[in-house]
């Protein structure tokens, strides 16, 4: 394999295209002991059956890798930037770090699909200058060739059995437009408007009983009226002045959304981590850690931020 | 010096979150009623303010009556306690679930704030 940190850019994003377990040792392997061999701290980042993969392959040289389940900790896309990709590398301030990180797998689901393109085009944004390799692997016997083609589109490079080819439809920024989908309310979901007069209590009691009508657990309860009240407050002060809660019960998750007349216009909002001195951004933040999935669409008609909690 | 925690309470707009601060009798500190919200961000701050600037140590904050707090509350606390002088810390009693699950997440190990269940 062509070791990809020879080029000049400072952060490397290629994608690896492979069929089978032994293309996929063959890919990524060789790739983590390159890293070792050039002092390179190396996370990786996959599903547990490709994890002990990489992990076999490696004999006793796994030790010197952190390894994370990647269906568990990247299981929101939208809190695989901060949570596990920036997370490592920035606890590694000096030199290079390289990290493999394949957050989409078969059986993601149609829900989840567009949140994980957006986070793969927007780690160029997030890495852009920094002396950051990320190898994304994708299952090519398993995944349709439509996830193909926009793994053409978020990585500058594919690696595959023949080599290493600079991708000629690499366009991040429209990939991640394309998936900036419009989504629909099913009939039937509480509905809580609420305005700059101080009602931000009401709808997170609205969004609490609810939730706890549904099945959330306690602690899940907790997590709801915390992200309620982050999305809601970001309402007031940004999304002129209010906007709609809206609440239902879908395929084993409670999911709640808040939409305002505002436009999101930071598409890396809620995916920078931040400093512990530093005063605020965290709102978003905190909901991509607590939700098991968030998706966004921003654009004429308002923002709405929707996110999904397992019962 | 002696400063004298008034009585801080929030002057709402109807269904707003309140927020009312007292000062604890017998030791350094302040009971906090009500919830910690954008509606009573100002009083959770002065009530801060006043606190950090209290002498004795530690610091205590009787939390007990807190029904929530949210994120920026939480940070306004971390933001107070790192402008605490050297050997003074701040003990946070019976605090709402939400404090330390955002303390967990932001300011794993934070020194400073002791959470007294």
């Amino acid at each position: 394999m062509t070791d990809a940190v020879t080029t000049r850019e400072a952060f490397l994003h290629p994608a690896l295209f492979y069929r089978g377990p032994q293309q996929y040792v063959a890919g990524t392997v060789p790739f983590v002991l390159a890293g070792l061999a050039a002092g390179e701290p190396v996370g990786v980042a996959a599903p547990p059956d490709r994890l002990a993969l990489i992990r076999d392959g490696l004999g006793p040289h796994a030790d010197e890798v952190c390894f994370v389940d990647m269906t568990r900790a990247g299981r929101n896309p939208g809190w695989i930037i901060p949570g596990v990709l920036r997370r490592f590398a920035d606890a590694h301030g000096e030199g290079r770090v390289r990290i493999i990180g394949e957050p989409i797998w078969p059986g993601r689901t149609t829900v989840e699909y567009p949140a994980c393109v957006q986070h793969e085009a927007l780690i160029n944004a997030a890495f852009t200058g920094r002396e950051v390799t990320i190898l994304c692997p994708y299952d090519a016997a398993g995944l349709d060739s439509g996830v193909l083609d926009d793994a053409w589109a978020t990585h500058p490079v594919v690696i595959d059995e023949y080599g290493e080819t600079p991708s000629p439809a690499y366009s991040p920024e429209a990939v991640a437009a394309r998936y900036n989908e419009p989504l629909t309310v099913p009939p039937g979901a509480a509905e809580f408007a609420f305005d700059s007069s101080g009602q931000l209590s009401r709808a997170r009691e609205f969004a609490v009983r609810h939730g706890a009508r549904m099945g959330l657990s306690v602690p899940q309860l907790e997590d709801l009226a915390l992200a309620v009240a982050e999305l809601t407050t970001n309402s007031v002060l940004h999304g002129a002045g209010g906007g709609t809660l809206r609440i239902w019960a879908e395929g084993g998750h409670v999911v709640c959304e808040v939409h305002d007349a505002g436009r999101l216009i930071d598409p890396l909002a809620g995916r920078r981590p931040q400093a512990p001195s530093r005063p605020g951004g965290r709102g978003l933040l905190l909901v991509n850690h607590v939700a098991d999935l968030v998706r966004v669409h921003t654009g004429d008609p308002g923002t709405t931020i929707r996110f999904y909690l397992a019962v | 010096m002696d400063v004298s925690l008034g009585e801080l309470s929030a002057a709402p707009p109807r269904d707003a979150a309140r927020l009312e601060a007292h000062p604890l009798p017998a030791r350094p500190g302040v009971r906090v009623v009500g919830e910690v919200t954008l509606d009573t961000r100002r009083v959770w701050r002065e009530a801060l303010g006043l606190l950090t600037r209290q002498e004795g140590a530690p610091l205590h904050m009787e939390l007990s009556e807190l029904a929530f707090i949210d994120v920026a509350g939480v940070t306004d606390l971390v933001t107070a306690t790192r402008s605490l002088s050297e050997g003074q810390h701040l003990v946070v009693h019976r605090p709402p679930p939400q404090l330390t699950r955002v303390l967990d997440i932001f300011w794993p190990g934070t020194g400073g704030i002791e959470v007294a269940p």
